[in-house]
């Protein structure tokens, strides 16, 4: 049995209205019609699925998490967390929201504005959707709908934990999250995925922002998912008029991890950042693909990605800049650079420009090399030990972009992944260098 | 910053140069391909019945092949059984043995493209052999070369004369299956050029093809194979125009070339064939698979190219590194114009230690041109220390033009470094202005940005090809910027 046939089966009812199961189920029938993705799609060339299809997914069924072994405990933030697709009461916390901010389940959408949802999921499952989208608005469970009134701006970050709890079999969790940030609205978005339990997990997430003219989202992603857990991350971010959206990348774990991020700018003014780190050591595969739609004049991107492969790791990078027609005044830069660190690894990048208009300027850039010899050497020359050293000059490689991220408990998820691949970088980091 | 609009409308308007026809009887096949036709094609040429096996296998493997569609360019379909696969020029019935035997006509063709052999021969020291449609007609140096024991001769004289070289290096870089139009060429290739460098040998002069398309719907299949020996150094130059007419033309040739150890090839093409009119009606489709295989230790090959015609290309000339420091390197100026679509680019790739490449490649897109780099840097597990630079660079003309960039980087060997930059941006108003306040006319002003952003490019090219590429530069380019 497939992929897609072992999903079917858990497909539909659950109580929702007309409007949203024909929503379902059509997503499904695109999701069915294109097929699982294969390395004969041009988008999946370095990505085989195989692996997965062969399995036997069911939807995650609920379960329950010791609010102990959540990560991010010590950030401060509006937190909400999801276990297995759905919402976890226990470990949530939005005491003292201020107003203008509405969070729902969609579930909650479901009973109060059925019309709304079937919307929603049958413009997530358009045509054009990747598969993964539309499977997705066909299954997730639950999710989340976030709306920021015009002006509101929160001064914590909104922080949601997506955990998937492996039962022993393959089992798929589809969380959804869509954001609607109005008008001068401003906030900083945590999103997390990770994996406890055992057995494979699937985890096939969905984050939409919607943000209105000058609303300013900061989104950090991270995907932490355990050895066995695999994820395909889809997100679409659409920028307002003057408005600015960042979107942060984090893949610090996870067999197989795929992340799609498609920015739109449609409006004149809009601004997209796009930035990324990720880590494929062992056997782990990192693959991101991003896609900037530049629909509109006077708007810009800029887009740095730093990977690391180690181990028999493969990281792929794919970006994307698409200028259209008409359009003027644009400008894009793009940089993916690459660390590889054995012979066993594998890079793969492939930054694309796309571009059908004149008055513009538009720059990409990729590398792929190893460290510095000489910094090995400068370092070694005053003591520091091979080892050491090394691990500094890899920690080193994707420092800036770190830090460039205005949250410390978020760096040291990042630190604390370093350390985890090279123990010494712990104490050089905290300044011990007996 | 702009030049008046009726001065650019005119300039604009301007009609293909090299576009004229010569009506010269044609000894042609009828139209279609099938089996009969490749056996008629092989016993024209005379050929042994090893090469006609060769051809029936590619037209076999042709046969279940689908036609590729991944390349950035839209054209209706082409109806394979309505071109005609052999053409010949009548002359042949009693080759000429020397210039005076040549139909004058055809020397005339010649002669207005401004390709003078006499002239040529005498000044540039050039050896020509020159490729009307599908027979060789004249090849000249023959002497001089065979003094050095270089081999230059049309490829059917090859199959005939060295048959044991030819079938030793046919197909051993670009195979009769590798795609779907290497494939065609594959059964059906009329003619080409032949070229042997034995060892410890520097080819004494440059070697050049000029090739022409005349018949009406004749796909012309032409197939080059250079074979460098080891320590030997050959400079081959490649350059084509073609007279004006309304029905799109295909030309599918295949160039291989094989360096063993030492040996370099440099290989430039200056391709200016007829792009097709300012609505895109006509115009060459010219689908090339050039492929260089660097066998030998320390092997180098080069590619230079710059193109300027043809209503789409489909192009890139690659590069094999098998041998141990071996060096490839890749040249490019393709510049789209009117209609024109370009899908241009190269391949490195790298199997062996040591190995080097560099990738330069300029797009230039105006009109409603269509620009797109497609390259592919792949770093083999075996390639310890292997280095790739890339660069390349758009320059946009145009609010209705593009131009794209796919590169492709696969590293999996640890010791690797490779880079890749690209840039698109428009032509740069305050050059511009900068040049006009001088009293430059805002036409030599494009002119000498456009050619300073190819510079890199032309001066890898021969000196005669630098000056003839730089003049197709500037005619195709006039009145490009508004």
């Amino acid at each position: 049995m497939g992929l897609m046939e072992s999903l079917a089966r858990d497909l539909g009812g659950g109580g929702e209205s007309g409007g949203v199961q024909a929503a379902r189920a059509a997503a499904f029938q695109l999701a069915l019609a294109q097929g699982v993705p294969s390395p004969r799609h041009e988008d999946w060339r370095y990505t085989d699925l195989g692996g997965l299809s062969g399995q036997e997914f069911r939807t995650a069924a609920a379960a329950t998490l010791d609010g102990q072994t959540l990560p991010l405990r010590e950030l401060d933030a509006w937190r909400l967390v999801f276990v297995n697709g759905r919402f976890a009461p226990a470990q949530s916390d939005l005491t003292s929201l201020p107003p203008g901010v509405t969070v729902r389940l969609l579930e909650e959408m479901s009973r109060q504005d059925p019309q709304w949802l079937a919307e929603h999921l049958s413009r997530q499952a358009n045509p054009d959707a990747r598969t993964f989208v539309a499977l997705n608005a066909a299954a997730a469970p639950d999710g989340l709908h976030v709306e920021l009134a015009p002006g509101t701006s929160l001064e914590k970050p909104l922080l949601v934990i997506f955990a998937t709890i492996g039962v022993g079999t393959p089992a798929l969790a589809s969380p959804h999250l869509h954001v609607l940030a109005g008008r001068h609205s401003q906030l900083d978005l945590i999103e997390l995925h990770f994996t406890a339990g055992q057995g494979a997990t699937l985890t096939n997430a969905h984050t939409r922002v919607d943000a209105g003219d000058a609303a300013r989202v900061a989104h950090y992603r991270a995907v932490c998912e355990g050895g066995e857990g695999s994820h395909v991350g889809s997100v679409q971010l659409n920028v307002g008029r003057d408005g600015l959206v960042e979107n942060f990348s984090l893949v610090l774990g996870g067999r197989m991890v795929r992340v799609d991020i498609d920015g739109y700018l449609a409006h004149p003014g809009g601004e997209l950042k796009l930035n990324g780190v990720f880590v494929a050591d062992q056997n782990q595969h990192v693959d991101h693909h991003t896609r900037v739609d530049h629909a509109a004049s006077h708007t810009t991107s800029d887009e740095v990605y730093k990977g690391i492969a180690d181990g028999n790791g493969r990281g792929v990078f794919n970006g994307q800049v698409l200028v259209r027609e008409g359009v003027e005044k644009v400008v894009a830069t793009q940089a993916s650079n690459n660390l590889l660190l054995s012979s066993d690894a594998e890079i793969d990048a492939k930054p694309e420009l796309e571009i059908y208009a004149n008055d513009l300027r538009c720059a990409h850039g990729a590398t792929v090399g190893q460290l510095d010899d000489d910094g090995l050497f400068y370092l070694r020359s005053r003591g520091v030990p091979a080892v050491e050293a090394r691990a500094l000059l890899v920690y080193g490689f994707v420092q800036s972009l770190v830090e460039s991220i205005p949250h410390a408990a978020l760096q040291a998820l990042v630190t604390a992944r370093f350390a985890e691949a090279n123990p010494a970088l712990e104490k050089l980091l905290s300044g011990d260098y007996s | 910053m702009a030049t008046p609009q009726t001065e650019v409308s005119e300039l604009l308007n301007r009609k293909y140069d090299a576009g004229f026809y010569t009506d010269i009887e044609q000894d042609q096949a009828p139209p279609g391909l099938n089996e009969d036709i490749i056996r008629l094609i092989s016993s024209k040429k005379e050929e042994p019945e090893w090469m006609l096996q060769w051809r029936l296998r590619a037209f076999e493997r042709w046969q279940k092949m689908p036609e590729p569609k991944w390349a950035h360019v839209h054209y209706p379909p082409i109806d394979y059984q309505a071109l005609c696969y052999y053409s010949a020029p009548k002359s042949r019935a009693n080759a000429p043995k020397s210039l005076d035997e040549v139909d004058p006509k055809l020397l005339e063709t010649y002669k207005k493209l401004g390709i003078p052999l006499e002239e040529q021969m005498m000044l540039a020291g050039v050896a020509v052999d020159a490729v009307f449609d599908s027979v060789s007609v004249h090849t000249t140096f023959k002497d001089k070369l065979a003094a050095a024991g270089v081999i230059f001769c049309s490829f059917s004289e090859a199959v005939r004369e060295h048959p044991d070289l030819v079938r030793k290096y046919l197909g051993s870089v670009v195979p009769q299956g590798d795609n779907y139009f290497a494939a065609l060429n594959s059964a059906v290739f009329s003619d080409g050029s032949f070229v042997y460098i034995p060892p410890n040998t520097r080819c004494p002069m440059e070697l050049s093809t000029y090739f022409r398309i005349n018949a009406m719907n004749t796909g012309q299949f032409e197939r080059t194979l250079v074979v460098a020996d080891a320590g030997s150094y050959v400079s081959y130059l490649e350059g084509c125009t073609a007279p004006q007419r309304d029905e799109n033309q295909l030309h599918a040739a295949v160039v291989e070339l094989v360096a063993l150890d030492n040996a370099e090839i440099k290989y430039s093409t200056v391709q200016n064939w007829y792009p097709g009119d300012e609505e895109g009606r006509g115009g060459i489709y010219n689908f090339v698979t050039k492929r260089g295989d660097c066998r030998g230790r320390n092997s180098k090959i080069s590619w230079t190219q710059v193109e300027t015609g043809s209503a789409i290309t489909w192009k890139y000339p690659s590069c094999v590194l098998k041998g141990e420091n071996s060096v490839g390197e890749f040249y490019s100026v393709a510049v789209t114009h009117h209609r024109q679509q370009a899908d241009t680019g190269t391949k490195m790739i790298h199997l062996g230690r040591n190995t080097r490449s560099t990738i330069i490649s300029k797009g230039i897109s105006a009109g409603r041109g269509q620009n797109a780099y497609r390259g592919l840097v792949r770093i083999a597990k075996s390639a310890e220390n292997a280095r790739n630079y890339t660069q390349c660079d758009s320059l946009l003309m145009g609010n209705e033009c593009g131009a794209h960039t796919f590169p492709y980087v696969e590293v999996r060997n640890a010791s690797a470094k490779v880079e890749h930059e690209a840039s698109t941006s428009k032509i740069s108003e305050d050059q511009l202005f900068y040049l006009r306040s001088r009293g430059i006319g805002s036409e030599d002003a494009v002119n000498l940005i456009v050619n300073g952003f190819c510079k890199e490019v032309f001066k890898e090219l021969p000196m005669e090809f630098a000056v003839e590429a730089q003049k197709l530069l500037n005619i195709t380019l006039e009145g490009a910027v508004g």
